[in-house]
């Protein structure tokens, strides 16, 4: 919000399956040198080198024991950096302009990244080569060229992506790679998850949208930020749902209920 | 009665001193003799009184006064014999005489009335016969009468003469008892008589032997005689005081001269007061020459003994701070010194006072009854009333810019108030927006943070309020002066908060800790303020004023232009949608002052509402923007709005500039204008649009987007000219 990125930024992730909480924190860039990203969980502390970018939701890749993070860099560079030893073991270079957000396969070793030239590039882990590139606003289902073309929310769930920023929000087939539906949301979106049968985004407009595969639009639930830059969501529970979205204020909304904002909390 | 009363006197007269008692026994033997010789001797009577009648030319009888005289010398020749006759007789036998003389005469009357009753012819010889030995006895009767009358006198006479001896003794015996008593009296009163020479106090036996020179003690006399040793005491006590009586003369005489010498010194020292008093009037010019002015301050201080204690501590603590550190400050008290001394009248005047008084009051209730209105109003105006001197204080600014601060003490509430004054030294154009800067209402709003001066700081105060019926003294502000909590504190007044104390005291030590920062905010918010009101008379013209240590800054080439700049109120300011998370920030609030900038590019125009905190330029003002361009843009849906924003609200303290900074908002103005021109050139081409882009790119920038905000470039590098990001 008002806060200057001097102070860092805060980005929650849901806690992976293999350990417990974990959370970075987007340090102060320091010239000369980069910024930095420090990270914790319960376990211990660690500070890590990053670059200025998007942090991806860190997913336990195949062997359940290796943990590492796929970083989006600002100067178009998608690193993955091991936590236990804090070094970057790859850097996928393709991006034209820094990129914004990346994204993991479940089932395959593959990072989605989708930054500001447009593209939505897959790059396949054990090789470190890209596999395929979506230009997005060359699609005319769903680019907006007044908005831009930058592709700033990336969502993906086995064989589906919905991807959106300039672009209006939309859900695709990776395999055919076609836009099977655009979601009829004129602010651009920043942060979009699959939950369920749904798509959750939030962007510019304080509102959470609860949208459907098919393309309704299946509730447009009021948060406090006038714009939503992130959400996250506790999914392994399903009795104890909670969504939690933060966006450019001082107020980070919890959900219980995805129909309604349940409280909000404040930094004092 | 003249008739026997003649004869009696005629038969018995007898010597001369016994004549009344005589006739009276004369006239009561023969009234008695005659009284029973009556009704037979009336013939007789009238015959005896012809016969006594030359015995009655003989003796005189009393009632015959004409005839006394020629009795009186009869008597003297006259002699009786009875007289040597009764030394000689025997009186019983003359009271048996009488008896029998008397036995007789009654039985010769009873024998001539008898005769006479028989017949008058042949009884008149006896009858004569009778009557003359009536006759006879009648001598005899006669005689013995005067041996009575001689016996009786004789006695009586003898009496008078023992009576007379013993009347002597008596009056003797009489006189000499007197002459006891008076004897005895006299010499009681000797005995008593209590000299006064026994209330002197004499010196003690001892020290009289010691002391007194021997021809007056004489010891060998005295011891032995008391009187002598009185007498002797008593001489010398007579000389001493007599020595002593001289010693007292010549002392009184002494003491006056010396009472004359110190009258001569008291009127020469009199006489020096005016001397000096003309010494000191004519040294003024040179205390001016020396700028000294000593006589100036002298009477300041006189005056500022009737201050009441809070102005007093005031006036002391901001005269030795304008000495020791700031020669720029002045101090003086204004007001009329005489209501000062008048409010401490003494108790007696201001007793007959309120007895006047109540006896006024009284009479005007009975005359009109004042309304409750008016006397509420009265009882309000009492009860703020201020006392009549105030302390000003003047503050010199470098430019010759005046601050001219007057503050009042309000003696029932006992808080202190301030008004604000400004005179400059050139006069200024006043900028339409600029009305409020300099307003003494607003002047010293907030010098420190939070003190509005609306409400007063004496808790004490509300229930005073209470009673008259006055709500909050910020309505009375404009006429009493503002009660700023820093006031209190220059007077010395400390009221904890929400504690109404019994009295508080004007307290030196916080008066003197208050006294430099507050005097620095003064001076500090004159100077913000005047450099306001310069900057607000030229952006009102459109210029942004920046000087020249500030051009490293800016670009040399900005195309927005500032087109309008004006003061709005408050609500105006509130009623504005992108204003809001200002004001829930509590940065807006109805103290402050707001402006609308208008600043504008082709068709691009920016509002920039602007809340300006009274502690400029401490306090940043704050600014909301709005684009209007392709769309209404804020900061809630446009993040680089929000970038723009934070430039001028955050990073504001690369725009103050040299110090002390009062630079800040036409600074923060230009970058705004800078802003704008880098958002609207790199806004990227929309190609869905005909023509070039409205604004092409002349600003020279790295990279058009950074960050997940994806911002663009506003920071402006020096000397390089190319805007980056932060």
């Amino acid at each position: 919000p008002r806060n200057p990125p001097q102070s860092p930024v805060l980005e929650f992730w849901d806690p992976p399956q293999r350990f417990g909480g974990f959370w970075g924190v987007l340090g102060p860039p320091r010239p000369p040198n980069p910024p930095q990203i420090s990270g914790w969980f319960w376990g211990y502390f660690g500070v890590f080198w990053g670059v200025l970018g998007c942090l991806g939701p860190p997913r336990p890749p195949n062997p359940p024991q290796d943990q590492w993070v796929a970083l989006a860099g600002g100067d178009g560079a998608v690193r993955v950096l091991d936590l236990e030893s804090g070094a970057f073991t790859a850097e996928l270079r393709g991006h034209q302009d820094l990129v914004h957000v990346v994204a993991l396969r479940e089932q395959l070793p593959q990072v989605l990244s989708g930054g500001e030239d447009g593209t939505v590039r897959l790059w396949d882990l054990r090789t470190g080569s890209q596999v395929q590139l979506i230009e997005v606003h060359k699609y005319q289902e769903c680019s907006r060229p007044q908005l831009g073309k930058w592709i700033r929310c990336l969502a993906t769930e086995s064989d589906w992506m919905v991807c959106g920023g300039g672009p209006a929000l939309t859900l695709w087939h990776l395999r055919s790679v076609t836009p099977t539906t655009v979601f009829p949301l004129a602010p651009p979106q920043h942060h979009a998850l699959f939950h369920q049968d749904m798509v959750l985004s939030g962007g510019v407009g304080p509102a959470l949208h609860l949208l459907q595969l098919n393309g309704d639009v299946r509730g447009r639930v009021p948060v406090s930020p006038p714009a939503l830059r992130s959400l996250c969501l506790h999914p392994r529970s399903p009795e104890h749902q909670v969504l939690t979205v933060g966006g450019n204020s001082p107020k980070i909304d919890v959900f219980t209920n995805l129909g309604y904002r349940a409280f909000s909390l404040t930094f004092t | 009665m003249a008739g026997p009363l003649g004869s009696a006197c005629s038969s018995g007269s007898l010597s001369l001193p016994l004549r009344a008692g005589l006739c009276c026994s004369v006239t009561s033997l023969p009234g008695g003799a005659e009284a029973r010789a009556r009704p037979a001797g009336s013939t007789m009577s009238s015959e005896s009184s012809k016969k006594r009648k030359p015995k009655v030319i003989r003796t005189d009888g009393v009632p015959a006064e004409g005839k006394r005289g020629k009795g009186d010398t009869d008597q003297d020749v006259r002699y009786y014999s009875e007289e040597s006759e009764v030394d000689l007789r025997d009186p019983i036998k003359d009271y048996e005489l009488y008896r029998e003389t008397c036995q007789e005469l009654q039985r010769l009357m009873a024998e001539i009335q008898e005769l006479k009753s028989r017949g008058i012819k042949e009884n008149a010889s006896e009858i004569d016969e009778r009557r003359v030995q009536s006759c006879v006895h009648f001598m005899t009767l006669k005689k013995l009468n005067r041996l009575a009358h001689i016996r009786l006198k004789k006695g009586r006479d003898q009496t008078h003469e023992a009576k007379q001896k013993v009347d002597a003794y008596h009056l003797q015996l009489q006189n000499l008892l007197y002459e006891v008593m008076h004897l005895q009296k006299e010499i009681t009163k000797c005995l008593e008589f209590k000299s006064k020479h026994e209330e002197i106090e004499l010196v003690s036996l001892e020290e009289f032997y010691k002391e007194a020179p021997p021809e007056i003690s004489r010891p060998a006399i005295t011891l032995n005689e008391p009187h002598q040793q009185t007498l002797a005491r008593l001489d010398w006590e007579l000389e001493q005081r007599k020595r002593l009586a001289e010693k007292y003369k010549e002392c009184l005489t002494s003491k006056e001269k010396i009472l004359k010498e110190i009258e001569v010194k008291k009127e020469y020292l009199s006489s020096l007061q005016p001397r000096l008093n003309s010494i000191m009037q004519a040294s003024l010019p040179v205390q001016e020459y020396l700028f000294m002015p000593f006589d100036q301050a002298h009477k300041q201080y006189e005056t500022a003994r009737h201050l009441p204690p809070p102005l007093y501590v005031l006036f002391v603590q901001a005269s030795a701070y304008g000495q020791a550190c700031d020669k720029k400050l002045v101090v003086a008290i204004e007001g009329s010194v005489e209501e000062a001394k008048a409010l401490y009248k003494p108790p007696e005047d201001s007793q007959d006072d309120e007895s006047d008084s109540d006896a006024e009051e009284e009479q005007t209730t009975k005359r009109r009854r004042p309304t409750l209105g008016v006397q509420l109003d009265d009882k309000r105006k009492e009860m703020l009333k201020r006392h009549p001197l105030s302390v000003t204080l003047d503050l010199k600014c470098k430019d010759e810019n005046v601050l001219h601060l007057t503050f009042y003490y309000l003696m029932n509430l006992n808080v202190m108030t301030v008004k604000a004054k400004v005179t400059t030294a050139v006069e200024m154009t006043t900028a339409i927006s600029a009305g409020d800067l300099l307003s003494p209402d607003s002047l010293l709003n907030c010098l420190y943070p939070g003190d509005h001066g609306r409400k007063t700081p004496n808790p004490a105060n509300q229930f005073q309020f209470d009673k008259v019926g006055i709500l909050t003294l910020s309505d009375y502000v404009t006429e009493l002066g503002h009660p700023y909590v820093w006031v209190q504190k220059l007077g010395g007044l400390h009221f904890p908060k929400d504690q109404p104390q019994h009295t508080v005291a004007a307290d030196n030590s916080l008066s003197a800790s208050h006294m430099e920062l507050t005097v620095k905010l003064l001076r500090s918010r004159l100077q913000s303020r005047l450099a306001l009101h310069k900057q607000f008379a030229s952006l009102e013209h459109g210029v942004v004023p920046v000087s020249s240590e500030c051009q490293q800054l800016f670009p040399t080439k900005i195309v927005s232009r500032l087109v309008k700049w004006t003061a709005i109120p408050y609500e105006d300011y509130a009623e504005l949608p992108y204003t809001k998370d200002v004001i829930e920030a509590g940065l807006a609030e109805d103290t402050h002052l707001y402006y609308m900038a208008l600043i504008e590019r082709g068709t691009a125009k920016l509002q920039a509402a602007v809340v300006l905190n009274p502690g400029y330029s401490t306090l940043p003002p704050v600014f909301s923007l709005c684009l209007n361009w392709k769309g209404e843009r804020n900061s809630s849906n446009d993040d680089n709005i929000r970038a723009m924003e934070s430039e001028v609200n955050v990073y504001y303290k690369e725009l103050w500039g040299p110090k002390p900074g009062y630079q800040l908002l036409t600074n923060q103005l230009q970058r705004l204008c800078m802003v704008l021109d880098v958002y609207l050139e790199t806004e990227p081409h929309d190609p869905s649009v005909e023509g070039p882009k409205e604004f092409p790119q002349e600003k020279m920038c790295l990279r058009l987007v950074r960050g997940p905000l994806r911002l663009k470039p506003f920071k402006f590098n020096y000397p390089q000219g190319f805007f980056s990001h932060r």
